[in-house]
């Protein structure tokens, strides 16, 4: 069998394209009549073509638009994460601030506190003259807000991803 | 069918707060935008909702849409963007042959064109799935190299090479499996 170019290959699928026009297009007719092997590679892919080209132009349900305007004032259910991951994240988040509860609750923070006195910090030091105040750290008082920003965060997740597209999808806005 | 002065009014008209004249877009291009979503996700259901919700995002967006593309194609970027985060939500399998159409060519029988479909099908599920994508998109009835290439962010160099391999490969593997089946007749 007659090894094909990659060229000639382009030629035979500009061709199917109605791409191929003047020189090119009468050097691919004169090769096609001389070639078999050519004209059998034509037909193997205009079997391709043919078929990827009757496939028809798809029509949705006659109520489409009718849902699409129904549904204009909800945000697009892709804004959020689909309900499997977000729930993950959700199962992420708590228990991560179960940990810093248990953490807390065994008083592992209740001793750490001090002050950081900002006038000692070098680059500070160097550029601020007056005094400023130390400041008071206290462990359990930031574990407790990341365990407030942690609750927040995963009842945003619960919102987002699983309550609102579930509310969203039972009135009606996605039965199709 | 709307012209372009049209489409720019209606754009306008919805801009301006009146929400029903984007029915009208919505109407004119739902077959594209459906079949689309179709392309991509192998599933009616889901392309339609698919589709729907690119409408309702392409809504919310219209204020950024800058006019210097054509609306198709900023909306139907927006609706393969869609129809691709779905497919990544719900992994479905490829050859569903639910969706291709019977008779390719009017000569064949019912059944050698079911076959055919079938075997179209199989070759389709070999290719990655960028090369399919953009042999699909391309094959939607009026769109243009350019346009797919827009759609997928991808340049039309790099498209053409895309749906050329496709249909090699397409080709190859059509080949490889009717002579398969011949043998085993």
């Amino acid at each position: 069998m007659e090894k094909i170019s990659n060229d000639q290959e382009d030629n035979l699928q500009d061709f199917l394209d109605s791409k191929l026009e003047g020189g090119s297009l009468q050097q691919l007719k004169r090769e096609l009549e001389g070639s078999p092997d050519l004209q059998q590679r034509l037909e193997e892919l205009r079997r391709v073509h043919t078929f990827l080209e009757s496939k028809a132009l798809q029509s949705p349900s006659p109520r489409f638009v009718e849902r699409v305007m129904q549904n204009l004032s909800r945000a697009p259910l892709s804004y959020y994460a689909s309900p499997k991951n977000g729930l993950m994240l959700l199962i992420g988040v708590m228990i991560a601030s179960g940990m810093l509860v248990m953490v807390v609750s065994a008083g592992t923070f209740d001793q750490i506190t001090g002050l950081i006195s900002l006038d000692q910090i070098a680059p500070v030091k160097k550029y601020v003259t007056p005094s400023i105040p130390a400041l008071h750290i206290n462990g359990k008082l930031i574990m407790n807000v990341l365990i407030g920003i942690n609750l927040i965060l995963a009842f945003l997740v619960l919102d987002r991803t699983i309550l609102r597209p579930l509310f969203q999808r039972r009135a009606g806005g996605h039965s199709l | 069918m709307i012209s372009l002065q049209e489409e720019n009014e209606l754009i306008d008209q919805i801009l301006g707060g009146k929400q029903e004249a984007y029915a009208r877009l919505v109407d004119h291009y739902k077959s594209y935008a459906f079949t689309i979503a179709l392309r991509i996700l192998n599933n009616r259901p889901e392309a339609e909702e698919a589709a729907q919700d690119g409408f309702i995002k392409a809504f919310h967006y219209l204020k950024s849409f800058n006019r210097k593309a054509r609306f198709s194609t900023w909306l139907y970027r927006i609706i393969f963007n869609t129809a691709i985060s779905y497919k990544r939500k719900n992994r479905h399998p490829m050859e569903s042959l639910e969706h291709h159409d019977r008779g390719a060519n009017p000569d064949e029988s019912a059944l050698e064109s079911a076959d055919k479909s079938a075997f179209i099908a199989q070759a389709m599920g070999l290719l990655n799935e960028v090369d399919r994508q953009a042999i699909q998109l391309y094959y939607i009835r009026e769109f243009s190299l350019e346009e797919v290439a827009e759609m997928m962010g991808q340049r039309i160099n790099t498209l053409k090479v895309r749906v050329h391999r496709a249909r090699q490969r397409l080709a190859d593997e059509l080949t490889r499996i009717l002579k398969e089946e011949a043998l085993t007749l």
